[in-house]
């Protein structure tokens, strides 16, 4: 908002410049004046509730909120008078009075804004009487709680939950005193429309809202943060890791990251920690109890080689593998022979994979169809951003698919189409600007269709290929959409996963898709599971296990899902795997830091990759020097393979 | 068909529920009995205002005023008026002091002062035909203004006459109207207040029950001035008589083309809607009730932005209330120069306040501003039932304040109003007299705010309940003299910090009475005593042996028991402990045996008690 026409005010008697457009917070902050705050979020919108900012402004008989007054030129403010010091505890105190605020039993003491506050304006006690009536706390979500003891009712997590997850579960209840935030009016969590997402606990300013998990495992102080990528989906977040003692207590978003600016969903807040699973501790052959040293396994594997040389070698990657370890499977491909190809264990890959639009896209767009796809489930910060845009912005959602997603409720058409069918029909709609009658419409949806095709409005197509009932690949024929010079059109792959872009760049051809082998017998089979334990991907793993006849298994946690393979290697984890990158869905480099250190005796899958390189060739340099160095380097790589693929496809 | 005779029976809501229906019933039926059918003519009026007097007919041309009309009432007025002409003299009022009858609105002092000009059709037509607000030369003023006049005139208009908004705050109608009209939009919105919630003010659903067309040809005119094209009426679900003939008046009015596509073949497009409130009182506070109208939950937001640039859905909007918009008519008809000689200098016009309390004219009345407290309540009004004394008048409803005797003379004036610590607000006149405690009045104004409150910021949501809590202690005596000064701690910083107009006047209740009787806290306080014999904890009830004649009465009524016989003697006594205090026994005796005081600490152990403390 805040143009670049510069203000000059008198704050507290000195000359402070701001810009115009913002308030008269935002003024303050940018030159470091503290004003206090509880309702106000950088990320929400503003609805002055809390009233502590309020500030003297000279001509104004009334004091104004300066989280929503915008600063004007010539303003005389004063921040801190001691008529404002009072009144800001006198605030306080009734909000210290009304519920039960006792710090020493409350998870976020320490962490609480309305504490810290309280300790700024020296409350050792209050003046009024305690309200404090005895509420609810709702304990139904597995991954947090709400204590409504503790809620101030700044309502900071109902604006989250409406606009920034887009979902609308939270609001408030009742009026005056009774006033309570109500799950789904008057439900409970575990039983809601709920994500899950956690947004609301994370910018929940006291212990009202309070993760489970991490409940009483360290204070912010105690913690050690970090930040790097979030393993679960395509869209590449920026994740916040606390940790301590060498554990992961708590993850959160990335307020720094771009892509999410702090939201995150609830596989990269709470299901990218795995905190009961058993980490595999030493190499082995065969089952659980017959551990050996890491030499016995690696001889061993040079046995199973040569057992099975001649016939077809095939790499397992779980799409959240790293490009470094993208090229030590290059380099491991070599060391297998000519015969060797790699595959996705948990994606199916399409043909011709290149980036997607940037997510602004999504924020901009006026049509968003969605397309045999359910990305509240596959991307679910995606699917946060298509609802904010679709509820907020009044973009038409059109989904198309012959099951039911989650996103149905928000859509303006539901359309039982297949891929190909809504091609055809957008192509005919772009074309001629109304549909026409082979695909039999109602006649307000037709209306409202054809209304999506007037003007030169933008679209967005959010796919995702999918295996049929037959297991053939259905992709949207994208191609002749875009040649359709009059529509305004960008596209999303939603199947997309963790790194599956970076993967296919690295390894080019050689990269299959895991269809080809399913009850194809071959013959070395090596799974770099890492600490990836998806149902998905374990199925696979134990097809491909059956068609093998070796299998060699690198992963982190002892799972019943996975196979006896011949040889299990230990790996570290996503969060030990050291510094790294992935390219995300929209083919932006995405940095993976390293958050534990790792166990001793266990390497990343990249290292235990290059053992076995060595080990099965030793002559053969090892990936890394293949590695473009530094983040330029990689860009102008994936570069060149985009470049490259788009030509091919043009052809 | 010419009437000989017109019976205006009067359909207002007040009347309606003291069965002006059954009275309609026996008088048609009567009427056809004695074969008048083709003579007199049955309108249902709009509110004549003396509700208490409900249910009202006045007979013209002869402008007879029967009040208190019973079904057979009606037959007698139909056999004996209307077919003989002779007066009914049963439901005549009296005058109070002579107690001579009355026999026209003109002659009644409640009437008699009053100047009706928001208030001009009410009693006088029948709001569900529109023929009738037509034939009172309605909907002239649309014509003039989509006639022959430009968008400024009109505005220029309202600035002449310097009417200022009847909403309660008092701003300059003509500058906001202005401030609509220069915002720059293409959509915007008209928007009519009438989610009146003040205790005891209803000018608003009067007007809208007995004259609706009014407000809606306002709405049009304003919507033409402004550049609306659209506009809503935001009516709170307790009033359904006035959705129902506002909806009904909105469809009549589209059906003759004054409202909807093209009005008048002017070229002019405007249509209106009615938008029910739920009942929740902050929804008369402006961007609460737009956020209601838009669908959200009725919270007020931060200003500004104002609703005249960013209202409805982000557009300029104009937003009046009822009262206001029921003044634009006479002002485009008669101008604007007319109507600010009406009233006084700074506040021009009339004004219709709801009296109400211990009065014995209650209803609503319409005066020209400036009028003294004085000439309301004695003239109008009629002055205090039972010869007690005037204590005060509360005005402006819980953001208002209460007015002493010694302020009675002042001119009722927006700003002399708020001079004196009260305001003028929607309306609402309560008048006190000797038996009310200023502690209670300012307690239960207080409660009201408590409950009504949003729960958006905390000086409201727990400020509010804090103030009553410490009320509470003064009412059970348990408060001491420091208390006074936490409260005046409190309300300052309520005031200062609330959100919105609902929190920013909550403790006005309390600063006034502080301020005009803190002598009544301070005997709370200190002596544990309610002058006015009002809080329930401070009073004893006692049997005055030499009055008791033994009936009984008093024991009967006892909910708790606590009155027994004494001894052998026939009397009866109250045993303190198990008193409530619940006042049966002092209603029902009929030699005046009970009584009830409030002792407090005796003046002896005072001075010990105060050392002590």
């Amino acid at each position: 908002m805040a143009g670049e026409k510069l203000i000059n005010l008198n704050i507290n008697g000195k000359p402070v410049e701001g810009k115009q457009g913002q308030t008269i917070l935002e003024v303050c902050r940018g030159a470091g004046i503290e004003i206090p705050t509880l309702c106000y979020h950088p990320n929400l919108s503003i609805v002055g509730g809390c009233r502590m900012c309020m500030v003297e402004v000279e001509g104004s008989n009334k004091l104004l909120a300066s989280c929503s007054t915008p600063a004007e030129d010539g303003m005389v403010i004063l921040t801190h008078t001691e008529k404002l010091k009072e009144y800001r505890r006198l605030n306080l105190e009734f909000l210290f009075s009304e519920r039960n605020h006792i710090c020493p039993f409350c998870e976020s003491s320490g962490a609480c804004d309305l504490q810290n506050l309280g300790y700024e304006h020296n409350m050792e006690s209050i003046r009024v009487e305690y309200l404090a009536p005895q509420l609810e706390t709702d304990l139904s979500s597995p991954y947090f709680g709400l204590d409504h003891n503790r809620c101030i009712l700044c309502t900071r997590c109902i604006r989250t939950c409406d606009e920034i997850e887009g979902i609308h579960t939270l609001d408030l209840v009742s009026r005056g005193g009774k006033t309570v935030v109500g799950v789904d009016l008057h439900g409970e969590f575990g039983t809601s429309t709920c994500t899950s997402c956690g947004a609301c606990v994370q910018v929940c300013p006291t212990g009202a809202l309070y993760d489970k998990m991490p409940s009483y495992r360290g204070r912010p102080q105690d913690l050690e943060s970090k930040s790097t990528t979030c393993p679960g989906c395509g869209v590449g977040c920026g994740l916040t890791v606390q940790t301590r003692y060498e554990q992961i207590i708590r993850v959160i978003g990335d307020e720094a990251c771009p892509i999410n600016t702090g939201h995150t969903c609830r596989i990269g807040r709470y299901e990218s920690i795995s905190y009961e699973a058993e980490r595999i501790q030493r190499p082995r052959l065969g089952a659980k109890s017959d551990s050996t040293d890491e030499n016995t396994v690696l001889a061993k594997c040079k046995t199973l080689l040569s057992k099975t040389k001649g016939r077809k070698a095939v790499i397992g990657l779980t799409s959240r593998a790293t490009l470094e370890t993208g090229f030590e499977a290059k380099a491991l491909l070599k060391a297998l022979g000519d015969n060797a190809v790699a595959t996705l264990l948990d994606v199916d890959l399409p043909p011709s994979t290149t980036p997607c639009g940037s997510y602004d896209k999504i924020m901009d767009a006026d049509v968003i169809w969605l397309v045999d796809c359910n990305p509240a489930r596959s991307a679910p910060v995606l699917a946060s951003m298509v609802r904010r845009q679709v509820r907020k912005r009044a973009a038409k959602l059109i989904v198309c698919s012959k099951r039911r997603t989650d996103l149905d409720k928000y859509a303006d058409i539901k359309l039982e189409l297949t891929p190909s069918d809504v091609a055809k029909l957008m192509a005919q709609g772009f074309k001629d600007k109304c549909t026409d009658e082979s695909i039999v419409l109602d006649s307000p949806r037709k209306k409202t269709l054809d209304q999506c095709f007037s003007g030169s409005l933008k679209h967005i197509v959010i796919t995702s290929d999918r295996p049929d009932r037959h297991g053939q690949l259905q992709i949207f024929p994208k191609a002749e959409l875009e040649s359709l010079k009059d529509a305004n059109l960008d596209f999303f792959n939603i199947s997309v996963g963790t790194n599956t872009l970076g993967l296919s760049a690295v390894l080019g051809d050689q990269l299959v898709n895991r269809k080809d082998f399913v009850g194809k017998p071959f013959g070395l089979f090596i799974a770099c599971v890492g600490d990836d334990m998806s149902e998905a991907l374990s199925l696979t793993v134990r097809q491909l296990d059956a068609a093998s006849e070796a299998t060699v298994l690198l992963a982190s946690y002892e799972s019943e899902h996975n196979p006896i393979a011949d040889v299990t290697l230990p790996v570290s984890t996503w969060w030990e795997e050291g510094p790294s990158h992935i390219v995300n869905m929209t083919g932006e480099i995405r940095e993976v830091e390293s958050i534990l250190e790792s166990k001793a005796g266990i390497r990343t899958t990249a290292a235990t990759m290059r053992c076995l390189t060595a080990t099965f060739d030793p002559d053969l340099k090892d990936g890394t020097g293949e590695l473009p160095h530094g983040n330029r380097a990689i860009e102008d790589f994936l570069k060149n393979v985009w470049k490259e693929r788009k030509a091919a496809s043009n052809e | 068909m010419n009437y000989r005779t017109h019976a205006l029976l009067c359909a207002g809501a007040a009347c309606l529920s003291s069965g002006a229906d059954e009275v309609q019933k026996k008088l048609e039926e009567t009427i056809r009995e004695v074969d008048l059918k083709n003579e007199v003519k049955i309108v249902r009026t709009g509110c004549v205002g003396s509700c208490d007097l409900a249910p009202i007919l006045i007979i013209e041309p002869d402008s007879v005023f029967y009040q208190n009309v019973k079904p057979r009432d009606a037959e007698a007025i139909v056999r004996e008026h209307l077919l003989k002409g002779r007066v009914y003299e049963k439901c005549l009022i009296r005058d109070p002091d002579t107690r001579n009858l009355i026999m026209t609105q003109a002659d009644f002092s409640f009437f008699r002062r009053q100047q009706k000009i928001v208030l001009g059709n009410c009693g006088i037509i029948d709001p569900e035909n529109i023929r009738e607000y037509i034939a009172r030369d309605g909907y002239q003023a649309l014509g003039k203004v989509l006639g022959s006049m430009s968008a400024d005139e009109v505005i220029s208009e309202l600035e002449t006459s310097r009417l200022r908004g009847r909403g309660g705050a008092g701003f300059p109608v003509g500058r906001k109207w202005r401030f609509v009209c220069n915002a720059p939009g293409d959509k915007k919105f008209v928007v009519c207040n009438a989610d009146e919630g003040d205790p005891g003010a209803f000018m608003d659903r009067s007007v809208l029950e007995g004259d609706p067309h009014r407000v809606l040809e306002a709405m049009t005119i304003a919507g033409f001035a402004v550049g609306a094209q659209r506009g809503f009426l935001y009516i709170r679900a307790e009033y359904p008589l006035a959705i129902r003939r506002v909806e009904l008046a909105i469809q009549q009015a589209r059906e003759l083309n004054l409202l909807g596509e093209n009005i008048l073949n002017t070229g002019f497009s405007f249509d209106l809607e009615v938008r029910v409130g739920a009942g929740a009182f902050v929804c008369g506070e402006e961007t609460a009730l737009l956020a209601s109208i838009q669908g959200q939950r009725g919270m007020p937001r931060p200003r500004p932005p104002f609703p005249a640039i960013k209202g409805l859905w982000g557009c300029p909007t104009l937003l009046n209330n009822v009262e206001t918009y029921a003044n634009i008519v006479p002002i485009i008809t008669n101008g604007g120069e007319w109507f600010s000689k009406i009233g006084t200098e700074r506040s021009t016009g009339t004004k219709v306040f709801a009296l109400a309390g211990k009065i014995n004219n209650t209803g609503l009345v319409e005066v020209p501003m400036g009028m003294t407290l004085r000439e309301i309540i004695y003239e109008i009004g009629g002055g205090i039932p039972g010869g007690k004394k005037f204590k005060a008048a509360q005005t402006g409803g819980p953001s208002g304040g209460c007015i002493p005797e010694e302020h009675l003379d002042t001119p009722v004036e927006y700003d002399t109003l708020m001079e004196i610590g009260s305001m003028m607000g929607s309306g609402g006149l309560i008048v006190m007299d000797e038996d009310s405690c200023m502690v209670d009045v300012a307690k239960f104004f207080l409660e009201f705010c408590v409950d009504e409150s949003c729960g958006k910021c905390p000086p409201c949501r727990v400020g509010t309940r804090q103030m009553h809590r410490i009320l509470e202690k003064f009412t059970r005596g348990e408060a001491e003299l420091e208390d006074i000064e936490k409260l005046e701690n409190l309300t300052e910083m309520i005031q200062k910090m609330s959100l919105c107009g609902l929190g920013q006047t909550s403790p006005n209740p309390i600063l006034s009475t502080l301020h005009h009787f803190r002598e009544e806290y301070v005997a709370h306080a200190i002596e544990k005593r309610c002058p006015a014999k009002v809080c329930s904890a401070l009073v004893q009830y006692s049997i005055d042996e030499e009055k008791c004649t033994g009936c009984g009465l008093c024991s009967r009524v006892c909910p708790v028991e606590a009155i027994t016989k004494v001894d052998d003697r026939k009397l009866f006594a109250i045993e303190e402990t198990r008193c409530t205090r619940c006042g049966a026994c002092l209603d029902v005796c009929r030699v005046d045996a009970v009584t009830k005081t409030s002792v407090g600490i005796p003046a002896e152990e005072r001075e010990e008690w105060l050392a002590k403390n």
